[in-house]
């Protein structure tokens, strides 16, 4: 475990007690600022200088930019937050598991032993039932009941898991287990135990959004935006534990990507469904579109990271440098698009944005953030990442297999239809918007006096679009070199 | 070097977590005294597990977080048994006054006689 990264995180574990005793909710609030930013700057301090330098041949480079991203969007969090249980007793509490979601969050990333990253995310996804029904416990524990018999489900799975590689390495640190090898038998039920484990909570298997669906919907936008942070750092550490384990057999690949296949699937249809379906007015619902489209992100990276094991090195190095990319770029472009959500939920709780009154004539920055976002999506991930995976998709050596051609043609038709779904999502967002004269349903809520929202953050989210951008473009193999450690590859 | 620091890292982890029980303690402060206690534990724990190199303590602190997990959500899923529970009592009651009223209704003639 590194030991500098720990400082953000003394920081946190100290400063959410603390905020717990503070009666007063604005001073509360301005001492978790405080304490976000502080241990911001001191980590985008410590990454610029171990992107530039090497220290006695340690690469923390991943390691400190994936900590980068959870504070900034921690602290984008907590600004979502300022509302939330605004009359109630339980703020205090609610503001304490906000800064240990974000310290579990930091040591789910700095640590290298299994037993950790296991049980850092059991508990965090326990953590984030709990935020859901802080409240009005009576009511919404049984919106839960599903989620938390995934939550043992998966449980189970990730300690089987760790007891079979203890039993295959003798060793349960990263580092140490990467250079064994283990037997194909050992290797196709851990694979398959840890998929199950860690991807039945974050949407892997089909079924498993039913469980999510009540979760996205009832919750509040804070929670929500710090779920969907979750399931990306989540995908992060899904690709650090399962490159360790990189030996599987063709047959076990190709059920994974039939598996994930059907995962991307099934949360685009529910996207559409959740679109153009409104009988009602009531079906429309801008959580449960971002809570699935994050479910859609997930399971496309992992599609990806599946399908790069079927390539060699050379080609591999380039392919994962665009997965990165595209990682990065499409989670800070969700974040693009949520953050513009502010406004709208520091009003209300409303999440059908067709019944808000007097929103579209008042409200014209959230306009402007879609089509900035929908430009990102068709410009950097449909030409320019395209641009640079097709030759390695259709390369000879998938082209001589006649099986990995057929897996690089679904993969490619999967990542076109995701890049369709989205635009539709943002663009009806906009046509809903912005392009009827009258309501045609009935008000439930008006969005009356709207905040202005900060630009700031905005203009930074784009600046670091722009700068990965620049050096995907410019520097070959910049992401790979990045997060080579991080990831072990 | 490294393990000193790793010792100090732990020991210190160790100390801010003692602190704050204490504090905790001699606060008292409301309802949410035992989860909150709970939650920093079971995050400490984890944290020090990352710094253990034996993975059989890393089992026995997996086996005592599970336990302490489970803890937490009977401890979470109580009320709601109780209520659940309350409320097949208050459908029992329900019933034995239906009954009664029932009963009273076929011996409505005496009862009224009698009340008169």
């Amino acid at each position: 475990m590194a030991l500098i990264p720990l400082i953000p995180m003394y920081i946190l574990f100290f400063g959410a007690f603390v905020v717990y005793l503070i009666p007063k909710n604005v001073k509360r609030k301005q001492v978790i600022f405080g304490l976000l930013i502080f241990s911001l700057v001191l980590n985008s301090f410590l990454c610029v200088i171990y992107i530039f330098n090497i220290f006695n041949g340690s690469n923390l480079k991943g390691t400190y930019l994936t900590i980068e991203l959870i504070l900034i969007f921690g602290l984008i969090a907590t600004k979502f937050s300022n509302n939330e249980l605004e009359s109630s007793s339980n703020k205090d509490l609610y503001d304490f598991l906000l800064l240990i979601i974000i310290f579990g969050l930091i040591g789910i990333v700095l640590t290298k032993n299994i037993v950790s990253i296991i049980l850092w995310f059991l508990f965090l996804s326990s953590i984030f039932g709990i935020v859901f029904f802080i409240d009005n416990f009576k009511k919404e524990l049984v919106l839960l009941k599903l989620y938390f018999i995934v939550l043992i489900i998966s449980a189970i799975c990730l300690i089987g898991a760790t007891i079979l590689i203890y039993l295959a390495t003798g060793s349960l640190e990263l580092d140490v287990i990467n250079g064994i090898q283990i037997s194909e038998e050992l290797n196709i039920f851990i694979s398959i135990t840890l998929y199950l484990g860690i991807g039945l909570l974050c949407g892997l298997v089909p079924f498993s959004i039913f469980h999510l669906k009540n979760y996205f919907q009832d919750n509040s936008y804070a929670n929500l935006l710090l779920f969907s942070t979750f399931i990306y750092i989540t995908s992060f550490i899904a690709i650090r534990i399962l490159n360790v384990l990189n030996h599987e057999s063709l047959i076990v690949r190709f059920m994974l990507i039939t598996l994930l296949i059907l995962g991307i699937i099934l949360p685009m249809v529910y996207i559409t469904i959740e679109l153009f379906t409104h009988i009602d007015g009531n079906t429309y619902s801008i959580k449960k579109i971002f809570g699935y489209s994050v479910v859609l992100d997930f399971n496309m990276i992992l599609l990806f990271v599946e399908f790069s094991n079927l390539l060699t090195t050379p080609l591999n190095e380039i392919f994962l440098n665009s997965i990165i990319y595209f990682l990065l770029t499409i989670f800070s472009v969700k974040m693009l698009i949520f953050y513009t959500f502010y406004p709208i939920m520091i009003n209300t709780d409303e999440d059908n944005m067709k019944l808000l009154g007097g929103f579209k004539n008042k409200y014209r920055k959230f306009g402007t953030g879609l089509l900035v976002s929908g430009l990102i999506i068709i410009v950097l991930l449909g030409f320019l990442f395209l641009n640079n995976i097709l030759p390695i998709l259709f390369s000879y050596e998938i082209a001589s297999n006649s099986l990995y051609s057929l897996t690089a043609s679904i993969v490619l038709t999967i990542y076109i239809l995701f890049l369709i779904v989205v635009l539709i999502v943002v663009s009806t967002n906009f046509n809903h918007l912005y392009n009827q004269n009258e309501p045609q349903y009935l008000q439930r809520d008006s969005a009356k006096n709207i905040h202005s929202i900060d630009f700031i953050p905005i203009i930074v989210l784009f600046v670091i679009i722009v700068c990965l951008s620049l050096s995907y473009i410019f520097i070959g193999n910049f992401f790979y070199d990045l997060f080579k450690d991080f990831f072990y590859i | 070097m490294f393990y000193d620091l790793e010792n100090l890292t732990v020991i210190s982890f160790i100390g801010i977590f003692i602190l704050i029980f204490i504090i905790l303690i001699i606060r008292e402060k409301k309802e949410h005294r035992n989860l909150i206690i709970q939650i920093l534990f079971i995050s400490t724990l984890i944290f020090i597990n990352s710094f253990i190199r034996f993975p059989i303590f890393n089992f026995i602190i997996l086996v005592v977080i599970v336990a302490l997990f489970g803890y937490l959500l009977v401890a979470l899923l109580k009320p709601y048994v109780l209520v659940k529970k309350e409320k097949d009592s208050f459908l029992k009651l329900d019933k034995i006054i239906n009954e009664n009223t029932e009963n009273s209704n076929s011996s409505n003639e005496n009862g009224i006689k009698m009340v008169d």
